[in-house]
């Protein structure tokens, strides 16, 4: 009962505008000029939504890694790692030339130190090149610090810079082999715009790969999961970041973004090939990674 | 289900969903037989996938030399363009085994599948009974596998990991459930599991010896799952006096329960 009246209370403040204003026509024209994004359950003018997000990873840059692994119970390193392990990217002893990697809205480096360790350990691979991209220049500066503490510190290996994800303008076309990208591309205002700009900076036959929450499948499953992620989660947020708006945010955002079947679709409609049914489930879906070949 | 066929030719359509044709007839002669119309019919391995042209590339031309491994697969991907630095992305996330050697092995068993039918059809039809079919379905795929009969260990090996366990059987249920069907098998019994069962058991002993046998074309190993097919019969027989002694201690059990409940 108690996740029934949240969700409810969450609906409720989920609209876009006070209820009146729908009876009034003036206004209606007004609204029809002004494009709507969801921030969480709050639709909010698109222009707006991305300082709304900068707000949130600025306030919780410092905690963003004790709170992750106090939500997900440590979980998302196993995601991160089937990811990397999975993906088994990294120059081959007798190819050609070495990857370039782009790690998009990567700000604290998981995935980026991810990949290139995993080329190193497993092809010897010392030469692949690394681009972390993200919009919040705090998280990037989280990612600098910790970066300091890997071989790659200092190294023309690796570079950080501040970019919007859905356009990338720094990163010329064709010259990316893997594009990833984990737990951001939701956050994002256009999704759309985003895969379309994965799109333009891959090489032919480069690879496209997204490690996103999704929805969880099993019916019984998912009210547990909801049950935990609307009561528990922004309560954590309270407690150890002392911000619970900014978690509140991400779990109605992990519940607005689109299912594995209709994410799937909008990588296809930005051109990629996907293979099979193009995702693959974790945790019974609580994420999935989507995965892309532009040809 | 229908928008599946959407696209194809009547005839194409009746041929995947043979329910259709059998309707359009009954209504003139009102017939209606009931057998297995969802009989999946080629092509196993759609050959438009990119997944399936990299795997078909390394199965023609890269096995013979290198085995079932990986690196057959790395060096298909590069002859067709595809960048076989990052090869995860296309095979490990999204195809049923996860793991780039074994879709290899189950190519192997797709096209082969496949290729028993359409090499093979219209001399079944000559053939006078089902267990000769059988016979005749079943020594015809094992001599597919004789192109790659040097490495077939490497495939088997893969297909006994514990994670490929579940595919492997999968597979080797759709080749036990194919022979069946097209040994002229229309059974909707017990039998139905019976015969697969068996079918199964005698491909895969005959496939472990087929590994060992240096007769010329295989002949020791035709003759053996020959030898194992007899058993098919049998185990009928066995099903049939299982069926009985089942019947007779259900009813005695039955029966001594009430008794015991009568005394009070």
């Amino acid at each position: 009962m108690s996740y029934l009246r949240l969700q409810h209370g969450v609906l409720s403040r989920g609209l876009a505008m006070p209820l009146s204003r729908y009876f009034s026509t003036g206004l209606k024209a007004c609204e029809a000029e002004t494009k709507y994004a969801d921030f969480g359950y709050r639709k909010v003018p698109e222009e707006e939504k991305e300082k709304l997000v900068h707000g949130v990873f600025s306030s919780v840059a410092s905690k963003y890694d004790e709170m992750n692994d106090a939500m997900s119970l440590g979980i998302h390193r196993l995601w991160k790692k089937y990811l990397i392990e999975k993906l088994d990217c990294g120059m081959r002893p007798n190819a050609a030339e070495p990857l370039q990697f782009l790690d998009v809205a990567g700000g604290t480096g998981d995935i980026a130190f991810g990949l290139l360790d995993h080329a190193r350990e497993k092809f010897g691979d010392n030469v692949s090149k690394m681009t972390v991209a993200d919009i919040n220049a705090d998280m990037l500066k989280e990612g600098e610090r910790r970066c300091l503490a890997t071989p790659y510190a200092n190294s023309p290996r690796i570079n950080f810079i501040v970019q919007n994800g859905e356009k990338l303008e720094a990163i010329p076309d064709n010259s990316v082999d893997v594009y990833t990208v984990a737990f951001g591309i939701r956050n994002f205002t256009n999704i759309q715009a985003g895969l379309d700009a994965a799109y333009r900076v891959l090489k032919p036959g480069g690879i496209f790969a997204c490690l996103e929450f999704s929805q969880v499948q099993d019916p019984v499953l998912d009210y547990i999961y909801q049950l935990y992620s609307f009561s528990c989660l922004p309560m954590m947020g309270q407690f150890i970041a002392d911000d619970r708006e900014s978690y509140q945010y991400l779990v109605e955002s992990i519940r607005k973004f689109p299912n594995q079947e209709k994410f799937a679709g909008m990588v296809r409609k930005a051109g990629f090939y996907v293979p099979g049914k193009g995702y693959d489930n974790l945790t019974f879906g609580v994420a999935a990674i989507h995965v892309g070949v532009k040809l | 289900m229908l928008s599946l066929i959407k696209g194809l030719p009547v005839t194409k359509a009746a041929q995947i969903l043979p329910i259709l044709s059998a309707k359009a007839a009954s209504s003139s002669n009102c017939a209606r037989s009931y057998h297995s119309f969802y009989h999946v019919e080629p092509p196993i391995a759609d050959p438009s996938s990119l997944e399936n042209q990299i795997l078909a590339k390394a199965y023609t031309e890269f096995v013979p030399k290198v085995g079932f491994t990986e690196k057959a697969v790395n060096r298909a991907a590069a002859a067709l363009g595809t960048n076989p630095n990052s090869l995860g992305a296309i095979f490990n996330f999204t195809t049923p085994s996860h793991d780039i050697a074994m879709e290899l092995a189950l190519y192997h068993l797709k096209f082969a599948r496949q290729e028993m039918h359409d090499q093979n059809k219209e001399k079944a039809i000559s053939l006078p009974n089902e267990k000769e079919r059988l016979k005749f379905y079943v020594a015809q795929r094992l001599l597919l596998n004789r192109p790659v009969i040097d490495f077939y260990y490497q495939a088997l090996g893969r297909m006994i990991l514990p994670s490929n366990v579940s595919e492997s059987l999968k597979e080797l249920h759709n080749l036990a459930d194919d022979i069946s069907y097209y040994a002229g098998d229309r059974s909707t019994d017990f039998a139905w599991y019976s015969k697969r069962f068996a079918v199964a058991g005698a491909f895969v002993q005959s496939e472990l010896f087929m590994l060992k046998d240096n007769s010329p074309d295989f002949r020791d190993t035709i003759q053996f799952a020959s030898d194992r097919l007899d058993e098919v019969d049998k185990l009928g027989r066995i099903y049939n006096s299982f069926e009985e002694w089942l019947l007779f201690n259900g009813i005695s059990t039955i029966n001594m329960i009430r008794s015991q409940l009568v005394r009070g």
